[in-house]
């Protein structure tokens, strides 16, 4: 792929995820694709990423992304986002908080065939639980 | 710098890191570089990245990184990588816990000739607090 045609696949990733099109985000992913997810696991295939990201936006049903950088190295590509939204629809089986989250997170991507072959996603997940009230953390 | 001088340098930079090495990992920053560092929150220059990195070596006393992909465009790097590491020498004002983390990290780097000018590191900071004790989390 070109580096304009990867520009633009995760242009289009982002305009689904930021309107909440579940079904075009996943069409992103190769049929094949695997993802590696703090949330939802290690997924594989459009349903099952479908899947997690209807249940991220049924608990953070205002959520966005905003890119912050994009690298693309041949078929590698890490892009950077920050993350707001607000748990108003309950997360992980718990009653909605109404608590914002705003976080940075990373996706380290492979792409193959136009589409994202790979994809792992590293952000502070356990910090994220804690702004919107899933957990409660401490001093030790 | 070529790929092959950005790929030499974070193979020094591992090596560097490893062997707890402060002021060779110093020596890497401009005098404006902004480091923003979830451990030691954000700081510039090569002075402050010498201390925060001997901070984070007194903590993690075994603390070692390993480089599991390098993304480069341009100027621009992301660094994909385990880091782990034991609670050996306590941090934030706590005794030490002697418990091991590890956890998924990505460093992105932006370059001024052979120099780091910017870096931002992203992972489960969180979780990682939660994992060596400083923090205890549970269900809200």
């Amino acid at each position: 792929m070109t580096r304009d045609e990867i520009v633009d696949l995760f242009d289009r990733r982002m305009n689904a995820f930021n309107d909440h099109d579940v079904e075009s985000f996943a069409e992103t992913y190769t049929e094949d694709a695997v993802v590696e997810s703090p949330l939802g696991g290690t997924h594989q295939g459009r349903a099952a990423i479908t899947a997690v990201a209807a249940a991220f936006l049924s608990a953070l049903s205002d959520a966005t992304f905003s890119q912050d950088a994009l690298i693309i190295d041949g078929d590698q590509v890490v892009e950077v986002v920050t993350m707001s939204g607000t748990d108003n629809g309950g997360f992980m089986g718990m009653a909605p908080s109404g608590r914002p989250a705003q976080l940075p997170m990373v996706v380290v991507c492979r792409v193959a065939d136009g589409l994202i072959a790979h994809e792992r996603r590293i952000y502070d997940f356990t910090g994220m639980l804690v702004q919107i009230g899933v957990l409660k953390a401490k001093p030790a | 710098m070529t790929r092959e001088q950005i790929s030499a340098m974070f193979t020094r930079r591992e090596e560097a890191f490893n062997a707890k090495d402060s002021a060779a990992l110093a020596a890497d920053y401009a005098d404006d570089a902004v480091i923003d560092s979830p451990t030691v929150g954000l700081h510039q220059g090569p002075d402050a990245a010498r201390q925060a990195y001997d901070v984070i070596f007194h903590a993690f006393a075994d603390n070692t990184r390993r480089t599991e992909a390098l993304v480069i465009e341009g100027d621009r790097v992301a660094q994909v990588m385990t880091i782990e590491g034991t609670n050996l020498g306590g941090l934030m004002g706590l005794p030490p816990s002697g418990k091991h983390f590890r956890v998924p990290a990505v460093f992105l780097y932006d370059l001024r000739g052979d120099q780091i000018v910017r870096e931002r590191r992203i992972y489960d900071f969180t979780g990682m607090l939660v994992q060596i004790g400083v923090l205890k989390a549970r269900p809200a």
